[in-house]
C-alpha cells in the first residue's frame, strides 16, 4: 500500500518539558489507526502537530509525499470537544469547514443536507446546538469534519462523551463511513476495546515523556460487528494492550 | 439511534406577546404610585407636581420641549453610535495585540476615573460650545462598557475553536468574522443596553457643562432655576421616555441579532430549503 502520512521524528517541548518525545509513524492509504494511552501522553499534541496548528520542536509531517509541517488545511480534524458554534444551525455548523475557506456552493449545501439526513440529523438541520443532545452534537461535529473533504481524518476522542450504547452504534457507523469513503483515519481513544474494535493497528503511547511504546497489528477480519467483542483473539489483544498501558505484565 | 428527542426551550420564545405587556403595566403602576403619593400626602405642586399637572405642562410647552427633545436626542444618538463604535474597535484592537492591550488598558481606566464634568470643562476650552464637546462627553460614557464587554466576548472564544478553524485552513480575517465576531454579540448587547440609559445621563451632563443651545437639559436647568417644578418634571419625563425608547430599540435589535438565545431553531430565512426534495423514508421515526 502507498504511504499516505509520515510522521518523521517529530517531537514537542513545552517550556523545557518534553511533552512528546521523538516519534515516527508511517500510515498507509486507507488505514485506520487508533492511538491509546493515558492522559497527558501527548496524543492531542501529536494531532495538533499533524494538523499544522502546532509547530513541532523537531521533525516533519509528510502527507502525500509533501512536507506539510506547520501548514494547516491538509487534514480533517475533530477535537475532543464538539466546538459547534452556538449561533449556527446544525446545517450551518456542518458547512463551517467549507465556509471558512470559501463560499459554500449549492452542491455543498445539498451534500450536507443529504449526509445529515442519512446520519440521523435530518430533523435537526435548523436547530441550534444548545437544543440538541450530546450524541447529536457529536454527530454534527463529525459531519463537519467529513464535509471538510480531506483524505486524512484526525479524530480526538470523538465518542468520549457518549453513553456506551450510542458509542457502539457510532463505532459501527464510523466503520461503515470509513469502508465507504476509504479515508485514512487516526483515532485517539482512552477505551482499549474501542481501539481494538476499530483498528488496523493500535498505537500504544505512554507518558513522561510522551512516546510510542508499541504498535500492534490487529489481525481480525473485516467487516467487524459487535459479536467480535467476545472473540478469543479480540480479548487477547485487549489484555496485551492493557498490560502495556498499566504495566501489569508481571504475572 | 434516532430516539433522542431534542430539548427545546420554546417556552421562552412563547413569551413574545407578554414582553410588551408587563413593562406597560409596571409603568402605569409607577405613574399611579406617583399620583397616589402626591394625593395622599397632599404635596404642593411647587414641591412635586402630580402626573396630570406634569403632562398638562408637557402639552402646554410642547413646541419648546419637542425642540429640546430632538436636539438632545440627536446628541444622544450620535454620541451613542460614536461611543459604541470606538469601544468596539478598541476592543478588537486590544484583543488582537497583547502589547497594545497593556498600553491602552490603563489609559481606558484613567478615562473613566476622571470625572466627566472635569473633562467637559476642558473640552469646552478646546472645542467650544457646539455639538463636538457634547458628543465627546456622551461617547466617553458609552464606550467603556462596550469596550469591556466586547473584550470579554472576544477573549472568551475557545482557543481550541481558533485552532480548529486554523486547522481547516482559515485565515485570520475569516476566523475573526466566523468565530470571534459573533461571540461578541451577547456581551455587546448587554453593554449597549446599559449604555442606552447611561447616555441619557451623558446628554444631560454634556448640556450642563458644554451647551449654549436649546437642549432638553438646558430647558430643565432653566426651569429649575426659575423654581418651575412642573417644567422641570416635564423635562424629566421626556428624559425617561428617551431612555426607555433607546433601551427598547436596543432590546428589539438584540432579539433579532441573537436568535439562539431565545429559540431552538434558526429564523425561517436561514432554514434549510428542502421542501422541493423528496425526503427519503429512510428517516427513521
Ligand atoms: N499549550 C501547552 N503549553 C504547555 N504544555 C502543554 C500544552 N499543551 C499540552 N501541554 C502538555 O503536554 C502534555 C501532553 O498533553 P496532551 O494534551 O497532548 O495530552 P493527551 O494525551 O491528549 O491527554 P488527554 O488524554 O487527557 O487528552 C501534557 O503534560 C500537557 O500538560
Ligand atoms: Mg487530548
Amino acid at each position: 500500500m502507498t504511504e499516505k502520512l509520515l510522521i518523521d521524528n517529530v517531537s514537542k517541548t513545552f517550556n523545557g518539558k518534553i511533552s512528546l518525545d521523538t516519534t515516527s509513524l508511517s500510515v498507509s492509504d486507507g488505514e485506520l489507526i487508533t492511538i491509546v494511552g493515558p492522559s497527558g501522553c501527548g496524543k492531542s499534541t501529536l494531532f495538533n502537530i499533524i494538523s499544522g496548528v502546532l509547530q513541532p520542536t523537531e521533525g516533519n509531517v509528510i502527507i502525500n509525499d509533501k512536507d506539510v509541517t506547520n501548514v494547516p488545511g491538509n487534514v480533517g480534524y475533530m477535537m475532543q470537544k464538539d466546538l459547534l458554534l452556538p449561533w449556527k444551525s446544525t446545517l450551518e455548523n456542518i458547512l463551517t469547514g467549507v465556509s471558512l475557506t470559501r463560499k459554500p456552493t449549492k452542491e455543498d449545501l445539498e451534500l450536507a443536507i443529504s449526509m445529515a439526513q442519512e446520519y440521523g440529523l435530518g430533523d435537526y438541520l435548523d436547530n441550534f446546538p444548545h437544543s440538541m443532545s450530546g450524541g447529536m452534537r457529536q454527530r454534527a461535529a463529525f459531519l463537519r469534519t467529513l464535509m471538510f473533504d480531506r483524505d486524512v481524518l484526525l479524530l480526538d476522542e470523538p465518542f468520549g462523551a457518549l453513553d456506551s450504547q450510542t458509542r457502539l452504534s457510532m463505532q459501527e457507523w464510523l466503520l461503515k463511513v470509513w469502508a465507504e469513503q476509504r479515508r485514512t483515519v487516526l483515532f485517539v481513544t482512552h477505551d482499549v476495546e474501542e481501539a481494538v474494535f476499530l483498528a488496523d493497528r493500535v498505537v500504544v503511547m505512554t507518558p513522561r515523556p510522551g512516546r510510542i511504546e508499541k504498535i500492534i497489528d490487529i489481525d481480525l477480519p473485516r467487516p467487524r460487528t459487535r459479536t467480535i467483542l467476545t472473540d478469543q483473539k479480540f480479548v487477547e489483544y485487549k489484555r496485551m494492550i492493557l498490560n502495556l498501558i498499566y504495566g501489569g505484565g508481571k504475572e | 439511534m434516532s430516539n433522542e428527542k431534542p430539548k427545546t426551550i420554546s417556552s421562552i420564545s412563547d413569551s413574545n406577546s407578554s414582553s410588551i405587556f408587563y413593562p406597560i403595566i409596571s409603568i402605569i403602576g409607577l405613574i399611579f404610585l406617583w399620583w397616589a403619593v402626591v394625593e395622599a400626602f397632599d404635596i404642593p405642586e411647587y414641591v412635586l407636581p402630580g402626573p396630570f399637572a406634569t403632562f398638562h405642562e408637557i402639552i402646554l410647552d410642547w413646541p419648546e420641549l419637542w425642540h429640546g427633545f430632538t436636539s438632545t436626542g440627536q446628541e444622544f444618538v450620535y454620541g451613542f453610535i460614536i461611543g459604541s463604535l470606538v469601544g468596539f474597535v478598541l476592543a478588537v484592537i486590544m484583543a488582537n495585540s497583547k502589547l497594545l492591550n497593556k498600553i491602552l488598558y490603563p489609559i481606558m481606566i484613567v478615562s473613566q476615573a476622571i470625572p466627566v464634568i472635569a473633562i467637559g470643562a476642558a473640552l469646552v476650552i478646546w472645542l467650544g460650545f457646539g455639538l463636538a464637546p457634547k458628543l465627546v462627553i456622551i461617547a466617553l460614557i458609552v464606550f467603556f462598557p462596550v469596550l469591556i464587554n466586547v473584550l470579554d466576548g472576544l477573549q472568551s472564544v475557545d482557543v481550541d475553536m481558533l485552532n480548529l478553524s486554523k486547522a481547516m485552513g482559515a485565515n485570520r480575517w475569516r476566523i475573526f468574522l466566523t468565530v470571534q465576531l459573533p461571540a461578541t454579540y451577547v456581551p455587546l448587547f448587554s453593554a449597549l443596553k446599559m449604555s442606552a440609559t447611561f447616555s441619557v445621563t451623558g446628554a444631560v451632563l454634556a448640556e450642563q457643562t458644554a451647551s449654549s443651545q436649546a437642549g432638553l437639559g438646558q430647558y430643565m436647568m432653566a426651569q429649575a432655576s426659575r423654581l418651575n417644578t412642573k417644567g422641570t418634571f416635564a423635562a424629566i419625563i421626556l428624559f425617561a421616555i428617551m431612555g426607555l425608547l433607546a433601551f427598547s430599540l436596543v432590546s428589539v435589535w438584540e432579539r433579532l441579532a441573537t436568535p439562539w438565545k431565545q429559540h431552538s431553531k434558526v429564523p425561517f430565512y436561514r432554514q434549510a430549503r428542502i421542501a422541493h426534495r423528496d425526503i427519503p423514508s429512510s428517516q427513521v421515526k
